[in-house]
């Protein structure tokens, strides 16, 4: 078989990698489209007010909202995505939040093992804190990232958000 | 006394450790202002194309990718965990040898764009099995894929570009004459 052949093949390859990628994400599309808002979606960031579910968190809404830019304090490396404070804009009514209400950031790491943080909603509005819900580098998941003490370390960020739990009257 | 030939000579050896540990120091060191899926495989794959025009014999990129991969993991490299972070390198490296093993060698720049597209490719593919594996929402991870992809084929395409230039600037520069004497 020619060089030539084997690049044809290669590309042939990679073009198939591509056209199968598109209609997992077409169809994941579709499916997160005509998922009811009303009950937790598999595969969607679960919102719950006072122990209410009250939405699918999903990036569709999440396009028309500010930036998020900042500088992590560990590696000095860019971070971006959403500010969790407009985030949460969306789905809550912001005079249902006091300063002390609770925010809890629950995501999965390592298959099963839960990990979690809970911050309050004043500390949610400080903009020194830079706290954002921001997609991993390879841009294929959610991660809470700042530059919070206690919470400004990769270590200590929350990886693969899955539920976002906020107590309006703690 | 029959004395059995090793398949990679001390000076090989010495190399891929040197390019592992050239593979790690990048991902800290350089960092391009992009916010985009994939861009470091620019530096990553620029790096595995020399070592594999180097070291041209099959092995020496998985090797390469072994070794990085338990660097970068007890460096606590990575977002995701050691886990990832070792099977990303990994991915990296054993798919530029397949590649450049089935290609047969890296003599132009047309292998060399395939070889990191593939090399930082493999590596996102890697980092989408995880993801779903871990059940982390797919709302997220399925709606930018095509986009994911193309940008790793972007930067890796860049990257395997880059090592190839290297390379040839190498060979003109008189150091695969220098290698051959070497061995």
């Amino acid at each position: 078989m020619s060089q030539k052949t084997r690049i044809l093949i290669v590309v042939g390859a990679l073009v198939l990698v591509a056209i199968v990628l598109t209609v997992y994400g077409l169809v994941a599309q579709r499916q997160t489209a005509s998922a009811p808002a009303s009950t937790p979606q598999p595969g969607m960031i679960h919102l719950y007010v006072d122990s209410t579910f009250a939405a699918n968190v999903s990036p569709a809404d999440m396009k028309n909202l500010p930036a998020a830019s900042f500088k992590d304090t560990e590696q000095g490396k860019e971070q971006g995505g959403w500010w969790l404070r407009d985030v949460v804009r969306v789905y809550v009514k912001e005079s249902q939040l006091t300063p002390t209400a609770q925010i809890t950031v629950t995501g999965l790491r390592k298959g099963t093992e839960k990990k979690s943080v809970t911050i309050t909603w004043a500390q949610v509005l400080d903009p020194a804190n830079n706290i954002a819900l921001d997609l991993t580098g390879d841009g294929q998941s959610v991660k809470l990232a700042s530059t919070m003490a206690g919470l400004n370390t990769r270590d200590q960020w929350i990886q693969g958000v899955t539920q976002i739990d906020i107590q309006s009257k703690p | 006394m029959k004395q059995t030939q090793r398949y990679f000579t001390t000076f090989e050896l010495i190399l891929l450790a040197l390019f592992s540990s050239l593979v790690v120091v990048s991902k800290i060191v350089l960092r391009l202002p992009l916010k985009l899926p994939g861009h470091s495989g620019v530096f990553w794959m620029a790096i595995l194309v020399v070592a594999r025009g180097l070291v041209p014999k099959p092995g020496a990129l998985s090797l390469v990718g072994l070794t990085s991969g338990l660097l970068a993991a007890f460096m606590g490299l990575g977002d995701q965990g050691p886990i990832d972070t070792f099977l990303s390198y990994l991915t990296s490296g054993v798919a530029v040898d397949l590649i450049t093993w089935f290609l047969g060698g890296m003599d132009n720049l047309i292998v060399a764009g395939l070889t990191g597209i593939v090399g930082n490719v493999a590596k996102m593919l890697v980092k989408l099995a995880m993801a779903i594996l871990l059940q982390i929402p797919a709302g997220f991870v399925a709606l930018g894929l095509l986009f994911s992809f193309i940008t790793n084929a972007v930067a890796g395409a860049v990257g395997g570009a880059l090592g190839w230039l290297v390379l040839r600037a190498l060979k003109r520069a008189g150091f695969f004459a220098y290698l051959a004497e070497k061995q």
